[in-house]
């Protein structure tokens, strides 16, 4: 649930970054974080385990300076993608503005790329989204790797609501902004003024 | 949405309380409140303390608090949520105002009678919610809008729009 504030014409926007787990959540905000400077800049947490892996989430606030007179700040969350987390991405859906699903394009992941988007559904739906009107944004990550899913074919197997799709590859920051950008625009452009 | 109202009353009352003899209120540690989603809607932090990442922690904590004691009946309005040694820690009261769940998080450090603190936070949160009446009443009442429109924010948003909120990023 986004938060327009008309008197200090500020809004927050908060965006998950949803899918199976190693798929590259982690690693897309971290790059966002790297790339960040000055003012933007905020302190990005990572609560996960020894080796690295998501265990609640990561955040990592954005200052966006001003669109149209608000300032903009974005909220981005990572869920963990293990299954055994179910109850804590669930947790983390909980007020969501729009979502990034990252799905590994390795063939051996696409039966979890699937179970995970079942997931995010069947959460969204738990907190009374209606799923085809929440902004979705598609991340074919790991285009580097050698086996892996043709781009058609993810699209056709994951991307039921005709959302926007961007190629990736996380580890170098290819295709990060990208999704980044066209999420914010579709939150933003979701946001309901009036009193 | 009723967030903005909280702002206003928070930082209109809430300093009013933090030094309440009266009602045997002293609070002179760090005080944050926000929504259970973590967007801080007040707060009176050390410069070190980031509000943002307080935020998004303590409603983490309190969410996951929830859920674990959701087997339990026992009415939420009970609940505080404390994680501390002797001397330091964080104290977090649920705030109801509105039919809203707001966090009245503490953080506090050398403190030596962390009962009487801990006896201020929820003396601060009762008078938070007990005066939020008042407040209203005396409040100049807003002109009313015949038609609530709900409307978009922002339309057609362009792509140069959306480069300049992320020029930060060099790309
Ligand atoms: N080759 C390659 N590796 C990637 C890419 N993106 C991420 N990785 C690697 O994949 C591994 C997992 O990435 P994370 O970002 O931690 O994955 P995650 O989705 O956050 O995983 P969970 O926290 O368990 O849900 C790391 O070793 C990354 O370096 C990519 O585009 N290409
Ligand atoms: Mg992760």
């Amino acid at each position: 649930m986004s938060f327009v504030n008309y008197h200090s014409k500020e809004v927050n926007c908060k965006i998950v970054y949803y899918g199976p787990g190693l798929g590259g959540k982690t690693t897309n905000i971290q790059h966002v974080y790297k790339k960040t400077s000055g003012d933007s800049k905020g302190k990005m947490v990572s609560l996960n385990t020894d080796n690295e892996r998501t265990i609640f989430f990561d955040f990592l606030p954005l200052d966006l300076g001003e669109i149209r007179g608000f300032r903009t700040r974005f909220h981005l969350y990572t869920v963990p993608g293990q299954v055994f987390y179910e109850s804590s991405r669930k947790l983390i859906l909980r007020g969501v503005d729009g979502i990034v699903f990252v799905a590994d394009s390795q063939v051996e992941r696409m039966e979890d790329n699937v179970a995970s988007l079942k997931s995010l559904i069947d959460n969204l739906e738990d907190h009374g989204y209606d799923v085809s009107t929440i902004p979705l944004i598609m991340q074919w990550n790991k285009r580097d790797l050698p086996n892996i899913v043709s781009v058609e074919e993810m699209s056709n197997i994951l991307n039921k609501y005709d959302s926007p799709e961007f190629s990736a590859q996380a580890v170098s920051g290819e295709g990060v902004f990208e999704t980044l950008k066209m999420a914010s625009k579709l939150v933003l452009m979701n946001l309901k003024s009036g009193i | 949405m009723s967030s903005e109202k909280i702002v206003e009353y928070l930082s209109c009352e809430i300093s009013n309380y933090l030094e309440d003899i009266e009602n045997n209120i002293s609070l002179d540690h760090d005080i944050f409140v926000c929504r259970k989603d973590g967007v801080c809607l007040f707060k009176e932090l050390s410069e070190n303390v980031n509000a943002q990442t307080v935020g998004a922690l303590v409603a983490g904590m309190w969410q996951a608090a929830e859920s674990v004691n959701s087997i339990n009946t026992i009415s939420v309005n009970e609940y505080m949520l404390q994680f501390s040694t002797s001397q330091q820690g964080v104290m977090v009261y649920p705030l109801y105002l509105e039919d809203e769940i707001f966090l009245l998080t503490t953080l506090f450090g050398e403190e030596l009678n962390p009962g009487k603190l801990k006896n201020s936070c929820r003396k601060l949160r009762d008078q938070l919610v007990n005066n939020y009446t008042d407040y209203q009443q005396m409040r100049p009442k807003e002109i009313s809008n015949e038609k609530k429109k709900q409307e978009f924010l922002f339309s057609n948003i362009s792509d140069k729009e959306i480069d300049q909120l992320f020029s930060f990023a060099g790309s």
